[in-house]
């Protein structure tokens, strides 16, 4: 009986090895899976191939933002201001004066959808001023979503959901 | 002798575990082996087109109009009742067939079938009507076509 | 019996031994195959699929997902299979928006997410298509030479396919591609499909004519200190190649010190060369401190680089001294001449530039020798033209395929601080390229934050990979000469510096002059060629008033008038004047309905950023407001005139509104 004892350690120690020997199964022995990284923030990936010494800049917005901040800035800013807060130089003989933009409260309380429907369809649709007009044909719901990613940076918001 | 048969007896039940043991792992040896053997033998993935994939978006297609998609042999075809898939292989010889937007038809260059947009042998050698194929809704919304179940001539999807 | 028994005991102890150690063997694939990194991302996948089905369909869809390699298989491509939808698995799904990753939607670009069957994700993300777990997939495995390209780099590959210097949806790349071109990377790397670029750098001859040796080796010691808007790198040179240089560049052609002595020009009247200055918009092209369009030379501290008699004469004709300026040549009479210079001189000096000195500058001929080899070395000849020496080649190494180039080809020389990777080395080398080793000539640009992140992008965009033809998107070079006597007046005032014609010329302008003629009426061309009125009152750069000859605008304007027109816009819209009711109708729309006076101004009321209508009656043809209003973008896309999706009726009367204004009936 000492032997089969003896032989179903070795039995086991070599099974050990096995799994050990399995990536994933490195991780069932040993809690941490070395390849278990969160995705959520791409950067995370690179922390595996670089090291913090030296990074070249990492620009303050993502791809539909830096879209949206030239859209904006093209289309928009003429009466909204560069930053949003409705002084463009077009605004002077507006009344009303255009939507303050990187009001916090404003935009926390309008969704995606509400400010998708005023930029595409236009303030007069909406039961706002005729001055603001309709860009969907101009813009198309794509490019719309881009402005609407960047003018919640402006104001540094994203919606409330509930 | 006590002992001695003790013993024996002990020699005996040893030898049957082991019997045992090595038997059904032998066993179970040979059974995954060739359950794993089978698997091997299926592939997990193939380098060829998918049999179900997607295309534009419904309203992309106007009503009464026909978009082809060349890859996959596929037509798609929009009528006032809805949509409606036909492959475009020829069921004749296997030609790859057109569409002829003047006459409406889907008509094959070999041998000269002709078929309706309902995938009916109008006229030709062919033997068979074109195979309607199942179509379904993307949950991005795109039209979502799957060579590989046939549907009844007549079904129309409504998407 | 015993012996016996002993023996048999051993063989069937052996024979459980090895099947055991068979079972165990045998049980390693589907071990490995039940860890797969996919399965658990695939499993979670379906677990809220399920949770978040809200209809039959749904759940039906949600159960048929089964634990198997998914992958996205493009025939286009040679042996190209991507398998990262295995464990990205709601990418094309928008009701995971919300997830975390790996299984959020992918956000929507141009090309997601109707593209997704024919782009795969390695065309743009890079990586290893094929391996089935994270750390082979991102390529983040040594052996593997295109990792993934990190997120904000992505836009480099739509230049891939994108050939062109603007692409749409990537203002990153786009960013990084015009500067590439303007900065002159050109000038010493050879890139495919831009061996054409040329540099709007000054020729260099004639400067003992123009400047003084103490200004000159200022500049060429840095010249971003002189004038910070320029496009000239800082070459980081000693003084001994400095002072070289400079003798080099006095003997082209050999001195006549111009700088010292100046008797045939009087005095002129600084108060009319102010005005003269300011009439002639000389800041539509050119900035004063910054203030200006900022295309042509900041022109403070002019006073302190050139002298006078030299001023004279290039405002007199600019292309008699640089043949290839954008700057027009102004009809100036001997006086203007005077009066402008004199206000030049006298306002726009350089309080930090060097004194002048007061005597010849006759350098020894060893110094012009050793200069002629310091400007060879730098590759100046790379973006100035100068007499004598008619080879550019170009001295910096070949960029082509500089994007994909593998980690262990490139040499990190001194730079272990550096991480291993193809972006941080490209970012190192374009933001101190003389950081890697000594004795590399690479100048010092000044490059930060976008503007980097955007050179490093277009640099990845080059990767010199074969794509297939229906693929990619070549780059349109436009090619258009204005013919005859029409073009050799476009040429004298530089037209095109400005205005672009069928694809060819400047931005400055917001008017292309490509359907002029069916734009805007002849005899209002004509005046205006002569006396520019303002229309756009926001902008700096407006229309500059040439002072042309009277013959000269009528010929420009009639030749424009039945040349430059698009047959789809209507000649005559009305054949007779419209209806006053049709004009009350399109007045209110324009106020009511659409608007418009947001932007345009009439009768002093109204917004100012789109033209002034006042006048627009005697400006703009009818035909043209109405097929503008129908879809102004299809003039130049980025109008900023939204596209109201007006009726045909409403155009109608809106062309006959606007054509009445300004018009006395
Ligand atoms: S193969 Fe089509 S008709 Fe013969």
């Amino acid at each position: 009986m000492r032997k089969t004892t003896r032989i179903l350690v070795y039995l086991a120690v070599g099974f050990g090895f096995v799994l050990a020997w399995l990536p994933a199964g490195r991780s069932l022995l040993f809690g941490s899976d070395p390849t278990d990284i969160d995705m959520n923030d791409s950067l995370q990936t690179e922390d595996i191939i670089t090291d913090d010494a030296w990074r070249t800049p990492i620009p303050d917005l993502g791809y539909r933002e830096r879209e949206g901040r030239a859209l904006f800035r093209h289309y928009c800013a003429l009466c909204h201001g560069q930053s949003g807060e409705g002084d463009g130089f077009n605004a002077y003989n507006l009344d009303p004066k255009p939507r303050d933009l990187s009001d916090h409260e404003f935009q926390t309380a309008q969704t995606d959808e509400d400010l998708a429907e005023v930029i595409g369809g236009g303030g007069g649709d909406a039961g706002l001023s005729n001055a603001m007009p309709p860009w969907g044909k101009v813009l198309g719901e794509r490019k719309i979503g881009y402005v609407i990613a960047y003018l919640r940076t402006l104001a540094d918001s994203l919606p409330e959901t509930d | 002798m006590e002992p001695h048969e003790d013993k024996n007896k002990g020699d005996l039940s040893r030898r049957k575990f082991f019997q045992t043991a090595g038997i059904t792992a032998c066993a179970l040896v040979s059974g995954g082996a060739s359950i794993l053997g089978f698997d091997f033998l299926r592939p997990r993935v193939l380098f060829e087109l998918p049999t179900k994939f997607t295309l534009t978006r419904p309203d992309a297609i106007e009503v009464g109009s026909v978009i082809t998609d060349e890859p996959h042999h596929v037509y798609v075809a929009r009528s006032s009742h809805g949509f409606r898939a036909l492959s475009s292989v020829c069921t004749h010889l296997g030609c790859i067939t057109r569409y002829s937007p003047d006459e409406g038809i889907i008509a094959c260059p070999c041998h000269g079938s002709k078929f309706a947009l309902d995938g009916e042998v109008i006229a030709g050698p062919a033997p068979r009507p074109l195979p309607c194929l199942q179509l379904d809704l993307s949950p991005s919304g795109l039209i979502v076509v799957d060579t590989s179940i046939e549907v009844p001539q007549e079904t129309v999807f409504k998407l | 019996m015993r012996n016996d028994g002993g023996g048999l005991d051993r063989i069937w102890f052996w024979f459980a031994a090895m099947s055991f150690v068979f079972l165990v063997v045998l049980a390693i694939s589907p071990i490995k195959d039940y860890f797969r990194e996919y399965r658990k991302y695939q499993i979670d996948y379906r677990d809220q699929l399920l949770e978040r089905a809200g209809t039959s369909r749904e759940l039906r869809d949600a159960n048929r997902e089964g634990v198997r390699i998914r992958q996205i298989w493009n025939p286009d491509y040679p042996n190209r299979v991507d398998r990262c939808t295995s464990c990205h698995l709601g990418v094309e799904n928008p009701g995971m928006a919300d997830a975390s990753p790996p299984l959020r939607t992918h956000p929507m670009t141009p090309h997601t997410p109707e593209q997704f069957a024919s782009f795969g994700c390695v065309t743009c993300h890079r990586g290893q298509g094929r391996a089935t777990t994270m750390m082979d997939a991102h390529g983040l495995a040594s052996d593997w030479a295109t990792p993934m390209l990190p997120l904000r780099y992505t836009e480099a590959s739509c230049g891939t396919c994108h050939m062109d210097e603007e692409v749409p949806e990537a203002n990153l790349l786009s960013r990084g591609r015009t500067l590439m071109a303007e900065l002159g990377c050109y000038a010493c790397h050879e890139v495919d499909g831009h061996e054409a670029w040329e540099s709007d750098a000054p020729d260099l001859d004639g400067l003992s004519r123009k400047t003084s040796p103490e200004w000159l080796r200022t500049w060429i010691a840095d010249p971003q200190s002189v004038r910070p808007t320029t496009k000239m790198p800082y070459i980081q040179l000693g003084q001994s190649e400095i002072d070289s240089l400079v003798a080099f560049l006095w003997t082209r052609p050999a001195g006549e010190d111009d700088f010292l002595q100046d008797e045939e020009n009087p005095a002129g009247d600084p108060d009319r060369g102010e005005t003269l200055f300011r009439e002639s918009r000389c800041i539509s092209c050119h900035t004063v401190d910054g203030r200006g369009n900022g295309s042509a030379a900041e022109l403070s501290g002019i006073a302190s680089k050139v002298n006078r008699r030299w001023l004279i004469e290039y405002l007199e004709n600019p292309h008699a001294l640089q043949p290839e300026t954008k700057m027009p040549r102004y009809y100036f009479t001997r006086q203007d001449l005077l009066d402008l210079s004199q206000y030049l001189m006298d306002e726009l000096w350089d309080p930090e530039a060097p004194p002048p000195v007061e005597q010849a500058f006759r350098p020894p001929q060893k110094m012009v020798e050793g200069g002629m080899r310091t400007f060879r070395k730098y590759g100046c000849s790379g973006c100035h033209q100068i007499s004598g020496l008619t080879d550019r080649s170009r001295i910096g190494p070949e960029l082509t395929g500089i994007g994909r180039k593998p980690v262990d080809q490139l040499d990190f020389g001194r730079r272990d601080d550096l991480p291993r990777t193809l972006h941080d080395w490209i970012g190192a080398k374009v933001s101190s390229p003389r950081s890697f080793r000594d004795g590399l000539k690479m100048p010092q640009f000044i490059l930060e934050g976008e503007d980097l992140t955007a050179v490093i992008t277009a640099l990845l965009s080059n990767t010199g990979e074969v794509i297939p033809e229906e693929y990619r998107v070549e780059r349109v070079i436009a090619n258009y000469d204005p013919p005859g006597r029409f073009g050799e007046l476009v040429d004298r005032y530089r037209c095109l510096s400005c205005h672009e014609v069928e694809g060819v010329g400047g931005d400055i302008s917001t008017a292309p002059l490509t359907v002029e003629g069916s734009r805007v009426q002849e005899s209002w061309l004509k005046n205006y060629l002569l006396r520019p009125s303002t229309i756009r009152p926001i902008l700096t750069d407006r229309m500059i008033p040439l002072r042309m000859p009277e013959e000269d605008a009528a010929f420009l304007a009639n030749f424009m008038q039945n040349v430059y027109v698009d047959d789809d816009i209507p000649a005559r819209l009305f054949s007779e004047e419209p209806d006053p009711a049709n004009v009350r109708r399109g007045s209110h729309l324009f106020y009511e309905r659409y608007g418009c006076q947001a932007c345009h101004m009439i009768d002093g009321r109204g917004g100012y950023f789109g033209p002034l209508l006042d006048e627009a009656g005697v400006r703009l043809k009818p035909g043209w407001v109405y097929w503008w209003v129908l879809g102004s973008q299809r003039w130049r896309d980025d109008v900023r005139c939204p596209d109201y999706g007006v009726p045909d009726r409403d155009a109608l009367d809106l062309a006959a509104f606007i054509s009445s204004l300004g018009r006395t009936p």
